[in-house]
């Protein structure tokens, strides 16, 4: 079965929990979840039946207490799943993973703050110009 | 809405023991799932076992019907209506929002346009800042080191090894977004598209001609 095919059979799976509006993810850690499974599977870490089952097994089990109500319930059984399946290979090393995360939370913060600092000006308005400009052949 | 105190861990094994802060005290904007599927893909792409740019296409596979398109009906309509697009040039969320756009957690949506002398690009220097909800999500390439340091320093070189080959006297502007800023272009309308109708135009705008790294 080629790849898009693939993917279109997944994209039932996924219609069928229901999208917010016409968003096919309510927000980019959904799509980028939904992609890293589909990318996996295509270089053979685990086929797409292995996620499925994976993804059925976690929905079943949050299911016992309670309802999946919009994507961000769906797609978040979908990180266990795919946890699931990345321990079951043995790809994931030791605590490789939550020092990652905390690079992550620590670089998003200081972002942040560095953002905050400079988006606004002395009296607290929204500072919107260019960052550069080049003239061009005067 | 959250089911995170709810959330069962027992069955996930301790080697990735999660600390994540449920309260998001310090980050808003970062869910711990945004945080874990950032880690995950960094990790696996580190270790040879997928390639993120392959993760890009399958998500713009499903965003292209999406994100894009709403920008290129902002877009289709700012061409078509002059007093939208006075409305847009002057408070581009208020505008997009008459479209049914944008969402409650929308920064600030500046439009920025092209014209013959002048020609916008937009960059995230620090992330990807990026206006998602009329865009659908960033291309990999936004994202990159590359671009991100590039396009500050020599923007007129970075568009031409993009493919987009500016006159010399034509002035570039880039503009960095920031969480509280999200910028998008308002391209020149093309020649020979004044008898298109408004649903035509939407068609032929490009994501790339709204983030200004290429003209229609």
């Amino acid at each position: 079965m080629d790849v898009n095919q693939e993917i279109e059979d997944l994209r039932e799976l996924v219609g069928g929990y229901g999208t917010d509006d016409d968003h096919v993810f309510a927000e980019p850690w959904q799509a980028r979840a939904f992609a890293l499974a589909l990318a996996l599977s295509e270089r053979g870490l685990f086929s797409l039946r292995d996620f499925q089952a994976a993804l059925i097994g976690r929905i079943i089990s949050f299911e016992k207490s309670q309802c999946i109500a919009g994507t961000a319930d769906y797609y978040t059984r979908w990180i266990e799943a795919l946890e699931d399946l990345l321990e079951q290979k043995g790809v994931l090393p030791g605590d490789r993973l939550s020092l990652l995360e905390r690079d992550v939370v620590e670089d998003a913060a200081s972002r942040k703050v560095h953002q905050r600092m400079t988006s606004r000006d002395e009296n607290g308005k929204l500072r919107i110009a260019p960052l550069l400009v080049d003239p061009g052949f005067i | 809405m959250t089911a995170h105190d709810d959330h069962d861990h027992d069955e996930h094994d301790q080697a990735h023991s999660h600390d994540h802060d449920h309260g998001h005290s310090h980050d808003h904007d970062k869910p711990w799932q945004a945080v874990r599927t950032e880690a995950m893909e960094t990790l696996l792409s580190e270790l040879g076992v997928v390639d993120s740019n392959r993760v890009d296409e399958i998500v713009s596979f499903y965003e292209e019907g999406i994100g894009p398109k709403s920008g290129a009906r902002v877009v289709a309509k700012a061409w078509t209506d002059s007093a939208f697009k006075a409305r847009l040039l002057a408070n581009g969320l208020e505008a997009c929002a008459e479209l049914g756009l944008g969402g409650p957690e929308t920064e600030y949506l500046h439009v920025v346009e092209n014209s013959p002398s002048v020609h916008n690009v937009i960059v995230c220097t620090l992330c990807s800042c990026y206006p998602w909800t009329i865009l659908g999500l960033p291309p990999a390439w936004y994202k990159s080191s590359a671009y991100r340091s590039r396009l500050v320093r020599e923007p007129r070189r970075v568009l031409s090894e993009l493919g987009l080959a500016l006159d010399d006297n034509v002035k570039i502007q880039v503009w960095d977004s920031v969480s509280e800023i999200r910028y998008l272009v308002l391209p020149e309308r093309p020649a020979g598209t004044e008898a298109m109708t408004e649903e035509e135009l939407a068609a032929i705008v490009t994501r790339d001609s709204m983030i200004g790294v290429s003209r229609l």
